[in-house]
C-alpha cells in the first residue's frame, strides 16, 4: 500500500506538471495573441485543464476579478490554497511561484518571454518526472510488495 | 416591493461597483466611507504619492481624511503612499499591462462604467516614442456621467433632406463638451428619434482613444446606441476605411480629426456615401476650416455642418451651427445644452399659418419660422422661433 502511495505521488506530480504546461500554453496564446485581460485569460486557461491546476487557475482569476487582488497576491494565495499539498517538488513550486511575480506587469513580448521560459523549465521538470515515474512506479510497487511479504513473514 | 433608492445611494453603489474595486485597499476603505451626498457630485479622485488624497466635488477640490471625512488642512488629510499608487495602478490595468499597451502610451485606461483613469510617472520611451509609464506617481480617476438628450437642440439642424445625417464637425476648445455631444449624437442617430420622424442609422465609431464608447476589453461602457459598432483603439485613418469595407455604416463617427491620412480617409468615406461626424479643437468654425490640415476638407466640401461649442454658459454651450456649404449660421446661440431634453422638444410647435418661411427640412419634417423677424440674408432665426411640422 505504501509503495502504491509513493508511486501514485510520482504519477500525480507528472500529471500536475502536464496540466500546468497545458494551462500555460493557453495563457500564453491569450496574452500574446489576443491581449486578453489576465483574469479572463486565467479563466480560459482553467477551462482547458482539470484537477488541482484547474482549481488553482480559477481561484487566482477569482481573487483578481472579485477580490481586487494584484496578480502576484492572487497567484501566491491561490497556490497556497490549492497546490501547496500537492505532489509537486520544491523546484516545480519555485518555477510556478516565480512566474506569479512577473505575471501581467510587462509588455506583451516580455510576458511571452516569461511564459515561454517558465514553460521550458516545467518541461525539463516534466522530463525528469517522467523518467522517475517510469523507474519509480515499478520500484515502489516492488518495494511495497516485498515489504509487505517481509512483514507478513515476520508476523508469522 | 423594492424601496426606491435615493440618487445619492445609487451614485454610491455605482462608485462601489465600478471604481472602488480598482483602488488600493486603504484608499478604497477611506473613499467608501465618504458621506453619501458626495458621490452624486463626485467628479474626480486624485492620488499623488506623498501628498493628500483629494476628491473633486463639482468644481472644488476637497481633501479627504483617513476616516473618510473632508479636511480643510493638508496635515489633517490622508497622505497617499507610493504603494497606494503602485497597487492602484496594477488594479486599474487588471495586472495586464500587455493588454493596455496602446492605452498606456496615452497614459490612461478605461474602467467599467466608462470612468477614466489617467497616470503620471516616469515615461518609458523606445526609439524616441512613448512606450509606457512606470513608477506611477500620480493618478486621476475621472468619474463619467452620461448626459442623454444633450444633442437634442443640435440634431434637427444636422438632419439631411433624404433622411440621413449631414457630415458634421463639432468644434470647441478643450473641456467644452465636444466628446459628450459627439457621443450623444451617435446614440441618438443610432437609436433614431421618433419625435423627429428620424429612423435610426447604422453608425460605426472609430474610437482611437476609447473616449467615445469607453470600451473595456472591447465592450462599450457608454450607451452609444443599438445600431452602433465600435472599432476600439483603431487608428482613425485605417478605421474609417475598415468600417467602410466591413460594417457598411451610414455614419462614421470619430473624435478629434486632424492629420492628413485621417482627412483623406474621411474624404473616402464621404465619397462612398457615408456621413462623417467628427470633432476638432477650436473656438470658431474659421479656426478649423482655415487650418492647413483641413484644406482637403475645404476643397472636397466634406463637412456640411459645423457645430461650435464653448464654455460661455458652462461646459456644453452651443454657440452656433454653420451650414458649411454657404458658410452661414443656421442656428445662433448661446444656449446651454442640458441632459434629459426630449429630442425635438427645443423646437416650438405651433399651428400652421400663412407666410411661414421654411428654414430647414428632413425626410418627414419641415422647419418653419413661426415667430420673430424673418431672417435677413446672412442671419438665421433662433431655435425658439422655429417650429417643426
Amino acid at each position: 500500500m505504501l509503495g502504491n502511495l509513493l508511486a501514485q505521488g510520482l504519477s500525480q506530480r507528472l500529471n500536475t506538471l502536464l496540466q500546468f504546461e497545458r494551462g500555460l500554453k493557453i495563457l500564453e496564446s491569450h496574452v500574446s495573441y489576443a491581449a486578453t485581460l489576465l483574469p479572463d485569460a486565467l479563466c480560459a486557461a482553467a477551462a482547458a485543464v482539470g484537477g488541482d491546476v484547474n482549481r488553482f487557475l480559477s481561484r487566482a482569476a477569482d481573487y483578481m476579478g472579485r477580490h481586487s487582488m494584484t496578480a502576484a497576491e492572487a497567484w501566491r494565495l491561490a497556490f497556497e490554497e490549492t497546490l501547496d499539498l500537492s505532489a509537486l517538488e520544491d523546484m516545480d513550486r519555485a518555477i510556478i511561484l516565480g512566474l506569479g511575480g512577473s505575471l501581467g506587469m510587462t509588455d506583451r513580448s516580455s510576458q511571452l518571454k516569461n511564459l515561454t521560459f517558465a514553460l521550458e523549465r516545467l518541461k525539463l521538470q516534466e522530463a525528469a518526472a517522467r523518467e522517475r515515474e517510469s523507474k519509480g512506479v515499478k520500484m515502489y510497487r516492488y518495494l511495497g510488495a516485498l515489504t509487505g511479504v517481509a512483514l507478513a513473514l515476520l508476523l508469522c | 416591493m423594492r424601496a426606491t433608492q435615493s440618487p445619492e445611494s445609487v451614485a454610491k453603489a455605482s462608485f462601489q461597483r465600478d471604481i472602488a474595486p480598482y483602488l488600493a485597499a486603504g484608499v478604497r476603505r477611506i473613499l467608501c466611507s465618504l458621506p453619501e451626498w458626495i458621490f452624486l457630485k463626485l467628479c474626480e479622485i486624485r492620488l499623488r504619492a506623498g501628498r493628500p488624497l483629494i476628491v473633486r466635488i463639482e468644481d472644488r477640490d476637497r481633501l479627504v481624511t483617513g476616516s473618510g471625512g473632508l479636511a480643510k488642512l493638508p496635515q489633517d488629510a490622508y497622505t497617499t503612499t507610493p504603494e497606494d499608487l503602485s497597487v492602484t495602478f496594477e488594479l486599474l490595468v487588471s495586472s495586464s499591462i500587455y493588454a493596455w499597451e496602446d492605452a498606456l502610451k496615452a497614459f490612461h485606461v478605461t474602467l467599467p462604467g466608462g470612468h477614466r483613469a489617467g497616470f503620471c510617472g516616469t515615461v518609458v520611451t523606445d526609439g524616441g516614442k512613448i512606450k509606457t509609464v512606470k513608477n506611477v506617481s500620480g493618478c486621476a480617476i475621472r468619474v463619467a456621467r452620461d448626459l442623454p438628450g444633450i444633442c437634442s437642440r443640435a440634431l434637427p439642424y444636422l438632419m439631411g433632406k433624404s433622411g440621413g445625417i449631414e457630415s458634421t464637425l463639432i468644434v470647441s476648445p478643450p473641456g467644452s463638451g465636444k466628446t459628450t455631444l459627439l457621443r450623444d449624437l451617435v446614440r441618438a442617430i443610432s437609436n433614431g428619434v421618433p419625435a423627429l420622424g428620424f429612423d435610426g442609422l447604422r453608425v460605426c465609431v472609430i474610437d482611437e482613444r476609447s473616449e467615445i464608447a469607453s470600451c473595456r476589453a472591447g465592450v462599450p461602457q457608454r450607451d452609444v446606441g443599438l445600431r452602433t459598432d465600435v472599432l476600439d483603439g483603431c487608428l482613425k485613418s485605417e478605421g474609417m476605411l475598415l468600417a467602410l469595407r466591413t460594417m457598411s455604416p451610414d455614419v462614421v463617427a470619430t473624435d478629434e480629426m486632424g492629420s492628413e491620412p485621417e482627412c483623406r480617409a474621411a474624404v473616402e468615406a464621404v465619397y462612398a456615401g457615408v456621413s462623417v461626424i467628427s470633432a476638432a479643437h477650436g473656438s470658431s468654425h474659421r479656426d478649423v476650416i482655415e487650418r492647413p490640415s483641413f484644406a482637403l476638407f475645404r476643397a472636397k466640401r466634406v463637412f456640411k455642418r459645423i457645430v461650435v461649442l464653448s464654455s460661455r454658459l458652462g461646459p456644453g454651450t452651443l454657440e452656433y451651427i454653420v451650414d458649411a456649404d454657404v458658410e452661414k449660421p443656421i442656428f445662433v446661440g448661446p444656449v446651454r445644452l442640458t441632459a434629459g431634453e426630449e429630442n425635438g422638444s427645443a423646437l416650438l410647435i405651433s399651428p400652421a399659418g400663412d407666410g411661414r418661411k421654411t428654414v430647414g427640412s428632413g425626410r418627414h419634417h419641415r422647419w418653419v419660422l413661426v415667430a420673430g423677424q424673418p431672417p435677413r440674408p446672412g442671419t438665421f432665426p433662433k431655435t425658439e422661433h422655429v417650429a417643426s411640422i
